[in-house]
């Protein structure tokens, strides 16, 4: 035969039991019931630790459907106000591109060459935020599940070659040397347009934090996939921040220093993971960073 | 009119207001009581404690009585807006002398409620001359 005591801490197990699987089966009236007082009390305490754990879960679903709300609103204002900024920015980019004509055919010799480096400016503040716009617009294309991909059969070493072009005096501005290491095509499926701003994002943010040493860029197969890296020797990454570069809106850089809205390498991922491949950095600081993408080849 | 067993909120009417506040008074330059209400609600909490705190605006220290014998057990959002006003004027408090009588449930809740807020020292008792007593003897 149990004690009272022993049968009391019974209940109390089986209830504390009860408790952790979200349940209690403690009432007020069989609180009431009970003829002693510590044992009254020991049930109200644990009927009202159930309660209160259930009502703090309750605040909590409530809180994360209040925070879902508000990141729909953002997301539901970033791609309305991106895809309304991007029809004026397309039009300026026409205007400075047919001011770029008539200044060549109708300015006077002497004139062009100060023209042309003010429009020049004026050319890259809009490629500039033609990119951001399109940053956020893909923001709004990747958070609403409307990301499409496109495939067509091409060599990824042509791919990342005409990037490499395109950045030549980028590179050159920011005082980095560009080797590209390579040994021959990387044929495959891939969404060219998709692998190049992957690409360029990479060594774009290899130049802004390279500290104008140089970058090694390299492309090559590896069995059923292909493999491209950006490798610079600049600023590094913090090991506490290499977890969080990914996710949106974060960089590791301060902002105060270097621009940006920290979209770039979250956009870059969900790219990359879309393709069903892989990205992932190794970096030291002030040793500089290695960005390596992976992706198959007939995904 | 007498405050009914019955959730009050803020729809509550002014006398209704007036009648709650003045279930808190002072007892001494630093001791007040309070009579809680039957049914509490963060309403009723609020409106009793605001007055608890505009009575005793200005003391670095006091105590007070609180009579729950007359209180049924509160739920979980009210347990959560009393930890909230209690933990208010917890730096202030010396001694909060929790009557009871013999409500081993609301024994219950007080307990719950002192533990978890960290009340440098309270006591319960079966009747409010026995509190008095006891916040007295803690403030001297």
């Amino acid at each position: 035969m149990l004690s009272d005591e022993a049968r009391l801490t019974e209940r109390v197990l089986r209830h504390i039991a009860e408790i952790g699987k979200g349940e209690c089966s403690i009432t007020d009236a069989s609180i009431a019931a009970e003829r002693d007082e510590s044992a009254q009390e020991i049930l109200a305490g644990l009927l009202m630790l159930h309660e209160d754990l259930q009502y703090s879960q309750q605040r909590h679903s409530a809180l994360l459907d209040e925070l879902r709300g508000a990141i729909r609103v953002r997301d539901d204002f970033l791609s309305v106000a991106s895809h309304e900024l991007r029809t004026p920015i397309t039009t300026l980019g026409l205007q400075i591109d047919g001011l770029f004509r008539m200044m060549r055919q109708q300015v006077p010799q002497t004139l062009q060459e100060t023209l042309s480096r003010r429009l020049e400016i004026t050319r890259r503040q809009i490629d500039r935020l033609a990119g951001l716009v399109g940053a956020l617009i893909d923001v709004s294309r990747i958070t609403s599940g409307r990301l499409q991909l496109s495939k067509q059969l091409a060599d990824l070493v042509e791919v990342i070659r005409l990037v490499l072009e395109r950045f030549g005096d980028d590179a050159l501005r920011g005082g980095s040397a560009l080797r590209f290491e390579r040994q021959g095509p990387v044929w495959g499926n891939f969404d060219i347009s998709r692998v190049d701003q992957v690409f360029t994002n990479l060594l774009s943010n290899a130049i802004r934090y390279g500290r104008g040493k140089p970058i090694v860029v390299g492309a090559v197969g590896v069995g059923e996939n292909a493999r491209f890296w950006v490798e610079d020797r600049g600023i590094g990454i913090p090991p506490e921040h290499l977890n969080r570069i990914f996710q949106q809106y974060e960089r590791a850089a301060p902002s105060t220093s270097y621009a940006g809205l920290g979209l770039g390498l979250w956009i870059s991922r969900q790219l990359v993971e879309a393709m069903g491949g892989t990205i992932s950095v190794r970096s030291e600081v002030d040793a500089g960073s290695v960005f390596t993408v992976e992706i198959p080849r007939n995904g | 009119m007498t405050i009914e067993a019955r959730p009050y909120g803020s729809d509550a009417s002014p006398s209704e207001r007036s009648e709650l506040r003045e279930r808190v008074w002072r007892i001494d330059d630093r001791l007040f009581m309070m009579v809680e209400v039957p049914v509490q609600t963060p309403f009723t909490l609020d409106v009793l404690f605001d007055r608890l705190e505009e009575l005793a605006a200005g003391l670095d220290k006091f105590a007070y009585v609180v009579d729950l014998s007359g209180v049924k057990r509160p739920d979980a959002r009210v347990r959560e807006r009393l930890r909230t006003r209690v933990a208010r004027i917890n730096p202030r408090l010396v001694h909060a002398g929790l009557v009871v009588g013999g409500n081993a449930v609301i024994r219950a809740v007080a307990k719950l409620a002192a533990y978890s807020l960290g009340f440098r020292s309270f006591s319960f008792h079966m009747s409010v001359e026995e509190a008095v007593e006891a916040c007295r003897r803690a403030l001297r």
